[in-house]
């Protein structure tokens, strides 16, 4: 290397090590934070990976892709993480970030990972909606996952007209309260939490509860018509909820979502995504047909509607369920409903790869708490107490509200956007679980090879040959679902353009090969006076495997 | 202009006509006017060939430039392969602006194959301009409506139909390319033109074990043996090599998805519905159109033409409780469809899932599950066409023995490509033969215009009716304690409400709205909506009385609305609607 090189590579070098420094890790950043650093960790690290630009959002974010090859840059199977799907959370836009960190970091001292880029490609997408997050910086603060296409939410033919407001200042959309006797809330018994009112608490003080915010439009109604826009995880084709105005107009309406789909559908190297929600079928499994694959897949086809994961795929989910479950001892958190038209669902029924998805973090409940209740809002605050964040509760404070002249309004409750995001003083085991995590996936992948090519010579020239290809990877080569789609590519197996075929064709396909060593053959009958003969195995997923043999 | 031969002799006095001008205008002044297309059209079409994406843009922009006060021309984008997506936009400019009127959307040839739609779309925007200046009843469409033509929303593949060797029945889809029987090559195994004539035809062999034989009655037809019978000819499908050795032919052609199955609302993945694609709009051209529907906010009433098989087409086209259309609405589509059958002989008025077939993902469905627009797919050419009757078999397009008399009556043969013999790099010596592209599912060139015209009258029925609004009544009395009663009735002449029973109860659009004004806002004590006259049968509205949310008006229906003022002050009512044209009056 000359000089002239030198002093650039330097740069980039200690720019890169100012930007880890342990310090600046374990935090939140923006997404301009985190697009350059993006650039400055690929630019690093350019032999092993490198990035592109998915799309740019309609304020002109970037949705990036990098793409983790490792010095092998032969098609490989790969896994992708998608981070930042719930615009609130940033959680795991920084889960996602770390792993990239971690790989550039550690990759040329750690055979162990260097080793398994060897057989796998990962590709990162540390935030799929940057918009959204980007609201995470707003001030003042609300608790807002869509992103910024205008939305006319309660049809009455303007967008955005009537958001939230800031009555106190103080930069936060905190909860509104209002004295009503028509109102179904009431202040719980042991804690200053707001709870549903019940029979038992029938003649407690009631009250309306709101975000913080006035009728700006004059209609009526507080707050009906807030800014934007899309959830991102609301807009995907399966069990897409057109009466869900967050969801979008259909499905893939959003710059966001149609980058994530096409990404994905030009990628058929990928056969794992693992992305982050609500949902977590690591921890409760989706349910999964009783029948096999094609007698289920008859039946959906006369019902015209798929609900469960094929049998012989949730069998193959348990693998990655039970490396979950070391790794992530004792999760107990409140588990949520998924979002119809999600994303992770439509992965795995649609694009037919395995998808697995957790929540990149949750406040944890109390196992030793004898008086752990249902009620989330609760539980959050005692988790607060517990967690030394009791700082995150406003006391409720009078306010006048000219809306409600005669009304006792009140300013207070949870602020925003705490609950959704890991507290930075635990960020640093979360990232380590998911390192971990990832390797796992990684380790699990399927991993072809020709174990044998055998020949019989029938006669002189003429040869009966067999191929047996062999999957010694944990994963079956594509997923059961990924049968019934076009999209799942299959194994070909081509046989030597110089030869006559008796019986057999130029090439052979493959749908599946189950894991844990099952073997599949092929065979032909060929007439040849060559004294040897290669075979090509081709595949979007595992690249070309080309083996001679001698008749 | 009133008298355009007049015009053209002013025109002389001052630019000397050439002989064969005063030829023209002699013999136009001789003939007698048919009744439909003008004598002498300032835009002159020949409707009785199919155009190609160029020729398209061209007749519209002729149109477009020699009707500037009733057209705008548009590409709204360009194909995968960069070819313009034509627009009109029709209408009476000068009595309003387009989106302020109800719109009627027209588009053709989605199925590149399924070519007519395009010139029924073009002979639409072609008589509509032509025919305005003397036909009062389509002054008064255009005055009221907005047409939003779009001819072929499927341009490059229409290109490829026309230009290189297909059958009746292909591409159908689109361009895009896609690797049809998952051997990780694309389009590696499409037809083979092997006489190089444009047409895909048949292939047989001869084989005296084959199972086929020639009919007897009919030249050339095909038919399969009796079980009792030995043939002489195996059928080997359509013209075309093993391309890529294994062991198919013509497995992997063009595209392939199906354009129609590709629209959101009902949309489901390719194991449940062929064609579907990969997701809702994945195909450029049908996002870029369904981006230009969904931003025309008055669109109320869509038409798509298809072939065919003489059918008046609605949705759903899903069996699923999920995607069943509104009961209310079935009686407007009824109302249209029926009257199409009067005007289109030999086409019926049908349900799509329970009369032809389930199909989801379908364009006609997301007019309606998108934005509640009454929508009708149109399937053209009819075997009623060949005899005057229609054909009652189960084959999908009619029994081939009228087609073949037709050829040898109608077309003198023209319609088939004799069976001819040809060597095959791997059958050997074989016969090709069988119908030409442009024969069984389009017009012949003489039926063309009249195919045209009535399906372009049944659309412009549609057209009609969609919603007009007046203000039937508006009244003001004195009630006593300086106040005054306002009474406002809203009457809708046409027969298709202002919003669909579907779209209000799926709250897809935004509802009309009934909003009054005056100097003060604190003179608007209350609002409510009168719903039985005779009874008082109100209901308050509370929030916000200046402005009161009408759900529909329906067809042929009124909408009262009652506000209680303060007296003797100057007040405006103002109706808005999405799908209706807005109006104002002072009190």
């Amino acid at each position: 290397m000359t000089k002239k090189f030198m002093l650039p590579m330097l740069i980039t070098f200690l720019l890169l090590q100012s930007a880890l420094s342990e310090s600046d890790l374990y935090h939140y950043h923006t997404s301009a934070q985190n697009e350059k650093l993006v650039r400055q960790i690929t630019q690093s690290s350019k032999d092993i990976m490198s990035y592109t630009v998915l799309t740019k959002t309609d304020s002109g974010k970037e949705i990036l892709a990098v793409e983790i090859t490792g010095q092998n840059h032969n098609t490989k199977p790969a896994i992708l993480l998608v981070g930042g799907l719930e615009g609130y959370e940033l959680t795991s836009v920084e889960i996602c970030m770390d792993i990239l960190k971690h790989i550039s970091t550690h990759y040329s001292h750690d055979p162990s990972l260097s080793g398994l880029l060897e057989t796998c490609t990962i590709y990162i997408i540390p935030n799929a909606n940057p918009d959204a997050s980007a609201h995470f910086f707003d001030s003042p603060r609300s608790q807002r996952k869509t992103n910024n296409l205008p939305v006319d939410h309660d049809l009455d033919g303007k967008t955005d007209e009537d958001g939230f407001n800031d009555l106190t200042g103080d930069g936060m959309i905190a909860m509104m309260r209002i004295k009503d006797l028509l109102g179904a809330w009431t202040i719980h018994q042991n804690y200053p939490v707001m709870v549903p009112c019940t029979a038992e608490d029938s003649l407690t003080e009631r009250y309306t509860m709101h975000f913080e915010g006035f009728d700006d439009d004059g209609d009526g109604w507080l707050n009906e018509d807030v800014a934007g826009g899309v959830d991102l995880d609301k807009n995907f084709p399966y069990h897409f909820e057109f009466s869900d105005k967050e969801a979008g107009t259909y499905a893939v309406s959003q710059k966001e979502s149609k980058a994530l789909a096409d990404f994905i559908f030009s990628h058929p190297e990928i056969l794992l995504v693992y992305s982050f929600s609500d949902d977590n079928n690591l921890l409760t499994p989706w349910p999964a047909s009783q029948n096999a694959g094609p007698e289920y897949m008859d039946e959906v086809q006369k019902k015209g509607v798929i609900t469960k994961m094929l049998m012989e795929d949730a069998l193959v989910m348990e693998q990655l369920t039970k490396k979950y479950r070391k790794i992530f001892q004792n999760m107990d958190y409140f588990q949520t409903e998924k979002n119809n038209g999600n994303f992770a669902e439509w992965v795995y029924y649609q694009t037919g790869r395995l998808s697995v998805t957790t929540p990149a973090w949750r406040f944890s409940l109390d196992p030793a708490d004898s008086a752990r209740c249902k009620n989330k809002d609760i539980e959050y605050y005692k988790w607060l107490q517990r967690s030394g964040h009791s700082g995150k509760v406003l006391a409720w404070q009078k306010i006048e509200h000219p809306d409600f002249p005669d009304q006792v309004v009140e300013i207070g409750g949870f602020l925003p956007n705490f609950r959704q995001n890991a507290p930075e003083d635990s960020l640093k085991p979360i990232f380590e679980r998911n390192r971990l995590l990832v390797r796992s996936l990684c380790e699990l992948l399927p991993k072809i090879e020709i174990a044998d090519i055998r020949t019989k010579k029938l006669h002189d020239n003429i040869h009966h040959v067999d191929i047996l290809i062999t999957n010694k990877g944990a994963l079956a080569t594509s997923t059961e679902i990924g049968r019934h789609l076009r999209w799942v590519p299959k194994i070909r197996i081509q046989m030597d353009s110089k030869v006559e075929i008796f019986s057999g064709k130029n090439f052979a396909l493959l749908d599946k090969i189950e894991g844990n060593g099952e073997t599949r053959k092929v065979s032909w009958l060929i007439k040849t006076n060559k004294k040897s003969i290669t075979l090509k195995v081709h595949s979007p997923v595992f690249g070309d495997i080309t083996k001679e043999v001698t008749l | 202009m009133k008298n355009p031969i007049r015009f053209l002799l002013i025109l002389a006095l001052s630019i000397p006509l050439t002989a064969s001008d005063v030829e023209k205008i002699e013999f136009v002044k001789s003939a007698l006017k048919a009744m439909g297309a003008p004598n002498q059209p300032k835009v002159e079409v020949q409707w009785n060939r199919y155009y190609n994406n160029a020729q398209i843009g061209e007749i519209c922009r002729k149109i477009a430039a020699a009707y500037p006060q009733l057209t705008r021309y548009e590409v709204i984008g360009k194909s995968y392969e960069e070819r313009d997506i034509h627009s009109l936009t029709i209408t009476d400019f000068s009595s309003g602006k387009p989106e302020d009127k109800p719109g009627m959307y027209i588009d053709g040839n989605i199925h590149s194959n399924e070519i007519q739609g395009a010139e029924v779309s073009l002979y639409t925007a072609w008589y509509l301009t032509e025919n305005f200046e003397k036909n009062e009843w389509i002054q008064e469409l255009m005055k009221n409506k907005t047409f939003y033509i779009l001819p072929s929303i499927n341009p490059d593949a229409r290109d490829h139909y026309i230009s290189e060797g297909n059958t009746p029945h292909s591409p159908r889809s689109g361009l895009v390319p896609r690797d049809d029987d998952g051997d990780g090559a694309i389009n590696e195994d499409g037809f083979d033109d092997l006489d190089g004539d444009g047409h895909i035809v048949s292939m047989r062999i001869k084989d005296p074990n084959g199972r086929w034989k020639e009919s007897s009655e009919i030249t050339g037809m095909m038919v399969p043996c009796k079980e009792n019978e030995t043939g002489d000819y195996t059928l080997l499908g359509n013209e075309g090599i093993d391309n890529d050795g294994d062991g198919k032919i013509n497995e992997d052609g063009e595209g392939f998805y199906d354009p129609n199955r590709n629209w959101p609302w009902s949309w489901q993945p390719e194991y449940i519905q062929y064609g579907a694609d990969m997701y809702p709009l994945s195909i450029k051209e049908n996002r870029i159109v369904a981006d230009y529907i969904l931003s025309h906010e008055n669109i109320a009433g869509a038409q798509s033409y298809h072939n065919s098989g003489g059918m008046i087409l609605r949705g759903p086209g899903s069996d699923s409780p999920a995607f069943s259309y509104h009961d209310q609405d079935r009686k407007y589509y009824d109302f249209i469809g029926k009257t199409g059958n009067k005007i289109l002989p030999g086409y019926d008025y049908m349900v799509l899932y329970k009369d032809l077939y389930k199909a989801v993902g379908g364009e006609v469905d997301f007019f309606y599950g998108m934005r509640g627009i009454f929508s009708f797919t149109n399937e053209l050419w009819s075997s009623f066409n060949y005899f005057g009757e229609k054909s009652k078999s189960s084959e999908f397009f009619g029994r081939r023995e009228p087609v073949y008399k037709f050829n040898e009556l109608l077309l003198f043969q023209e319609g088939i490509v004799p069976w001819k013999k040809i060597n095959h790099p791997q059958y050997g010596e074989i016969e090709i033969g069988g119908f030409k592209k442009s024969w069984t599912r389009t017009a012949p060139s003489f039926m063309i215009e009249e195919m045209c015209h009535r399906n372009m009258a049944f659309t412009l029925f549609h057209a009609y009716n969609l919603p007009v609004v007046k203000f039937d009544e508006v009244t003001r009395k004195d009630i006593g304690d300086g106040l005054e009663q306002i009474d406002v009735i809203l009457k809708n002449e046409r027969v298709i409400p202002t919003r669909s029973y579907y779209e209000i109860e799926k709250q897809l659009t935004v509802p009309d709205f009934l909003e009054i004004s005056s100097e003060d806002k604190n003179d608007v004590i209350a609002a409510m909506i009168v719903y039985d006259k005779y009874l008082n049968n109100t209901r308050e509205i509370e929030k916000q009385p200046v402005r009161v949310k009408i759900d529909q008006i329906d067809g042929n229906a009124t909408c009262q609305v009652r506000w209680i003022v303060k007296k003797g002050k100057k007040y405006t009512v103002k109706y808005t609607s999405k799908k209706a044209i807005d109006l104002e009056s002072g009190l």
